[in-house]
């Protein structure tokens, strides 16, 4: 029983796996150079002892809120209804530790004077760095749900509902994808390690915190500013359905991030001209 | 140096360069060209603005004023044409501490677009040229300043560029090392075009077909290394002459 149901999340698992390779595979063969900083990035995060410490510490709290709650036996139910309240929380806390050194790195080091000479467009870099941080997230998602699936599993003698657990992890995968650009843009900012993870925490937890603001703010106001949030629009997920507007709300988040990152990689060109003149973002992105 | 009849094609360019950080001009107005086959030796003081000029020509950053042109290609307009023909070892020689030469050669040439085939033999070239063998495997962050600035070398020189522009290529190296990029210098002059900038001015002497010195942002000498001996007596006067420093 508890075999089967590890077989379906692997065939689960495996689809959607295939279809990320096969997006990554056209990267690849498109864009050259944001494949080679993929890699880069992406073998450079795991020949790192930090990056294991951050993994482990993932899946420890992932496991922790998803079984800990007594609210987990009381309900009496096979699903991850604590983790998802929690999995915001804890993302405020991993993510930025993706992200902290994206940028910030290259720059303390020099390195992005070699990058951005290369003949690439800077897009190209920023994708490039944008989704190794999605492949190293993901690559933890992935050791999360196997070790919540194998307690579920267990607990359940096999009878978890495979797809409502797989809708769960689709949903986590894309709050990561949206704070991980949002995480990004902080690293942009700063030189400094550290603070590029205070201010990948701090430009994300309004995203985090607003599921809660029915705390300060009275219930209209609050329903409002709670439907911005990410808790509630990853609710559907929750439910087991992979809805088109919670989709649409991460995808749009991550653009955005990903935009604001393209101005602030492009910073380096601003200057006040002799008669003030400043090339706006937006001309900017038509060379 | 040397009886090669440099060609009159302009290689590097600038064009009434000047960048602005608010009312502060890093550069000014600079405008100079190296032409095809010749080294050119970029003096000039600590925060004259040369670092900032050669960003500029590399793309690194867009001037405030002027254009800056490599192989004929707008850096602003037509950056990514430009910097295929273009070797660029930025100041400090940075490096990914982490990686090996190796893995390090390989994600540039993985990044330039490098052919399976020919990116194995241009690593083996670069290699064989830089002389990193014996530290090819080993983490760079334990390398020591010579081998690290060999690695930049063949960072710069993998994808066989045309034009080369060097950031103070022997800051901090000692007088054997200098003479080795002195050779290596003297063997790339032979077929690339080369601007690179320095302090050491025997070493301008021993490489340099001309010299172009900036100043507070300003270009205040162009011309031989003899043009420049006889604005006073020899380089290192000439050099304090130029630069109006305090007697």
């Amino acid at each position: 029983m508890i075999a089967s149901a590890l077989l379906r999340l692997l065939l689960l698992d495996i689809v959607s796996l295939g279809v990320l390779f096969a997006m990554v595979l056209l990267l690849a063969r498109g864009r050259r150079v944001a494949y080679a900083v993929l890699k880069r990035n992406f073998y450079g995060y795991f020949s790192n002892p930090t990056g294991y410490v951050f993994l482990c510490l993932f899946v420890l709290l992932t496991s922790m809120a998803a079984f800990w709650p007594h609210e987990f036996f009381s309900s009496n139910l096979g699903t991850l209804s604590e983790l998802n309240k929690w999995f915001t929380y804890i993302m405020l806390f991993f993510i930025p530790a993706i992200t902290m050194s994206i940028w910030a790195e290259e720059r303390r080091q020099g390195t992005d004077e070699l990058l951005l000479t290369l003949p690439a467009a800077d897009f190209d870099i920023v994708i490039g760095k944008y989704v190794a941080a999605a492949a190293i997230y993901t690559v933890s998602l992935l050791f999360s749900q196997f070790s919540t699936f194998l307690v579920l599993a267990f607990l359940t003698n096999g009878e978890v509902d495979t797809g409502l657990f797989f809708s769960n992890y689709v949903g986590y995968w894309l709050i990561g994808l949206a704070m991980i650009a949002i995480g990004m843009v902080a690293s942009f900012l700063t030189n400094n390690l550290t603070v590029g993870f205070i201010l990948g925490a701090l430009f994300n937890a309004p995203l985090a915190f607003a599921a809660a603001s029915d705390t300060i703010i009275g219930r209209g106001w609050a329903r409002d500013i709670k439907g911005f949030s990410l808790a509630e629009r990853f609710d559907d997920f929750g439910r087991g359905i992979i809805s088109l507007s919670g989709l649409a709300y991460f995808l749009l988040l991550a653009s955005f991030g990903l935009y604001l990152c393209m101005i602030l990689i492009g910073k380096r060109h601003w200057n006040s001209g002799k008669d003030g003149n400043k090339p706006s973002p937006i001309t900017w992105f038509a060379h | 140096m040397g009886n090669k009849v440099a060609s009159s094609t302009a290689m590097i360019e600038a064009i009434g360069l000047s960048k602005f950080y608010g009312p502060f001009a890093a550069a000014r107005e600079i405008s100079f060209s190296v032409n095809q086959g010749e080294l050119v030796a970029f003096l000039g003081p600590n925060g004259a603005g040369k670092s900032t000029t050669m960003k500029m020509l590399t793309g690194y950053l867009s001037p405030s004023e002027g254009s800056a042109r490599i192989a004929g290609h707008d850096m602003f307009s037509d950056r990514i044409a430009g910097s295929k023909h273009l070797g660029y070892l930025p100041e400090n020689g940075p490096l990914y501490p982490d990686m090996t030469p190796f893995s390090l050669l390989n994600f540039f040439a993985d990044a330039r677009g490098l052919e399976r085939d020919y990116k194995k033999v241009r690593i083996e070239a670069v290699v064989e040229m830089c002389d990193l063998k014996t530290v090819l495997h080993k983490a760079i962050s334990k390398l020591s300043k010579g081998f690290r600035q060999r690695v930049g070398m063949a960072q710069a020189l993998l994808h066989e560029p045309d034009v080369l522009i060097l950031d103070e290529p022997t800051a901090g190296l000692d007088p054997n090392q200098i003479r080795e990029v002195r050779n290596t210098m003297r063997k790339l002059g032979e077929t690339k075009t080369i601007l690179l900038s320095t302090h050491i001015l025997q070493e301008v002497e021993a490489m340099a077909s001309r010299v172009i010195m900036i100043n507070e942002g300003r270009k205040v000498f162009e011309g031989t290394v003899d043009d420049l001996k006889k604005v006073k007596g020899d380089l290192t006067d000439a050099f304090h002459k130029l630069t109006g420093a305090a007697a």
